[in-house]
């Protein structure tokens, strides 16, 4: 599979195929989990209607760790068979992440006022994103601080893969330590402890999620290699 | 050789030094002014102010580790040596932090003196003060390493090291305050020592593999 995506080419006509298909399903599943997540979900019976919240919380953590891995693993695999491609679409990843990385610290915040008390607190959990989110910061920056821009490729791989230590920091940091936020409710080894009518909008909120950020991610790595080619061009003419 | 050749590059930048030596004093002084001449608060700030006024005054000299020798073309010969050039880059951050040491023996004790530290204290203070610095040392070595032959120089530089310097701050903050609190500072020393013998493993590697990705453009 990633070794037919490989060429530049064969990802084009694949993404050319996928890409209205991510593009539509993100758009009708984000509508759908929109629908059941703010109208029609049972309320908390703590939390009352702030729990929606959670409905955009969970699934950009979520995706803020798992593009971050995906990158890493962009880097890894640049860094051992340097292939342009992983570079590019470690490079389009980070962004996203960060975007998702940001909405996650923000949602959170904006949840822990009226439920904490507090706009932020330093505790295991939210540090540990906190982490993340500079990492990805740093990666943009290391990457695009070079005199050309695949100067920047190597170091910055080597750095995505040196702050991959971070993600079971963070997957961990609920049961590692004693901390404000609520331990995991999904992802258990006793099943999930939350019920199916909050689980079901939450679920179409991860995979919409999900399909965007990979639309989004095909649609910049698309106009990655067209810049890159336009250039080729233009050295071949010139 | 390498350690006497570096040993006298950073003897002859005695400027780097009282630089690092003003920037500690700087903070720690500024830290008092800010927040009050209470007693009491400086005594319950006075680790944290002493870390973060290390930690803040290293950054600035961590990129010399590499970057004057990357110019220059020393570190492209050292990488033809026979030996590995893993080896050579923890000599030279060793040395680094050997020549390192002297700011802080010489400065951390009055410093203290200010803040209101224990007396008693000072030796074991000072003891994992160079731990840590050490940490901070590879650290820097790796981000050194890592934003060689940047155009932007050292603007992201700082945001590299700060996470990474976190479990340092972390475990050697807390065996200070244990310290202070007469308890018994040894879990969290003896977690500040593996993450710097990790380190010692790992920092010489990543920075091995970053300068030979510097030296092959």
């Amino acid at each position: 599979m990633i070794n037919y995506l490989a060429n530049p080419n064969r990802f084009l006509k694949f993404s050319k195929v996928i890409q209205p298909l991510l593009g539509y399903s993100s758009l009708i599943l984000i509508t759908i989990g929109l629908y059941f997540s703010l109208l029609d979900s049972p309320v908390d019976y703590q939390q009352g209607h702030t729990v929606r919240i959670m409905y955009v919380h969970v699934p950009s953590a979520w995706l803020a760790s798992i593009l971050y891995f995906a990158m890493a693993g962009c880097a890894a695999i640049f860094l051992i068979w340097k292939h342009p491609l992983a570079d590019i679409s470690a490079r389009c990843i980070a962004p996203i992440g960060l975007i998702f990385s940001l909405l996650t610290l923000i949602t959170g915040s904006l949840w822990g006022k009226p439920m904490w008390g507090t706009w932020w607190v330093w505790d295991a959990r939210l540090t540990s994103m906190l982490i993340l989110t500079i990492f990805y910061i740093s990666y943009i920056g290391l990457a695009n601080a070079f005199e050309s821009e695949t100067d920047g490729s190597k170091p910055a791989s080597v750095l995505s893969i040196l702050g991959a230590i971070n993600l079971p920091i963070i997957k961990f940091s609920v049961d590692w330590w004693n901390t404000l936020h609520q331990p995991s409710s999904i992802l258990r080894m006793d099943g999930p402890s939350i019920s199916n009518e909050m689980m079901l909008p939450l679920m179409l909120m991860l995979i919409g999620f999900f399909c965007l950020a990979t639309y989004i991610i095909i649609v910049n790595i698309k106009i990655k290699l067209m810049i890159k080619k336009h250039k080729n061009v233009i050295l071949r003419l010139s | 050789m390498l350690v006497y050749r570096d040993l006298k590059i950073y003897s002859r930048s005695l400027s780097d030094f009282l630089n690092t030596i003003a920037f500690m004093i700087t903070i720690v002084v500024l830290f008092p002014l800010a927040i009050g001449p209470s007693q009491e608060k400086l005594n319950f700030l006075a680790n944290a102010v002493l870390w973060i006024a290390l930690i803040i005054s290293v950054i600035p000299t961590l990129d010399k580790i590499y970057v004057n020798d990357f110019k220059n073309g020393w570190l492209e010969q050292l990488n033809y040596s026979p030996i590995f050039l893993e080896i050579i880059l923890l000599i030279k951050c060793l040395t680094f932090w050997f020549s390192l040491m002297f700011p802080i023996l010489l400065v951390l004790p009055i410093l203290s003196l200010f803040l209101g530290i224990n007396l008693n204290l000072i030796l074991w203070n000072l003891l994992i003060f160079l731990i840590g610095s050490l940490g901070i040392c590879l650290i820097g070595s790796i981000c050194a390493s890592l934003t060689l032959g940047t155009k932007t120089g050292n603007v992201i530089s700082p945001l590299l090291i700060l996470p990474l310097t976190i479990p340092v701050l972390i475990f050697g903050i807390s065996s200070c305050e244990a310290l202070k609190a007469n308890m018994d500072p040894y879990p969290n020393l003896y977690l500040l020592v593996s993450f710097c013998l990790i380190l010692i493993i790992l920092s010489p590697i990543l920075s091995a593999i970053s300068v030979r990705i510097a030296l092959g453009k």
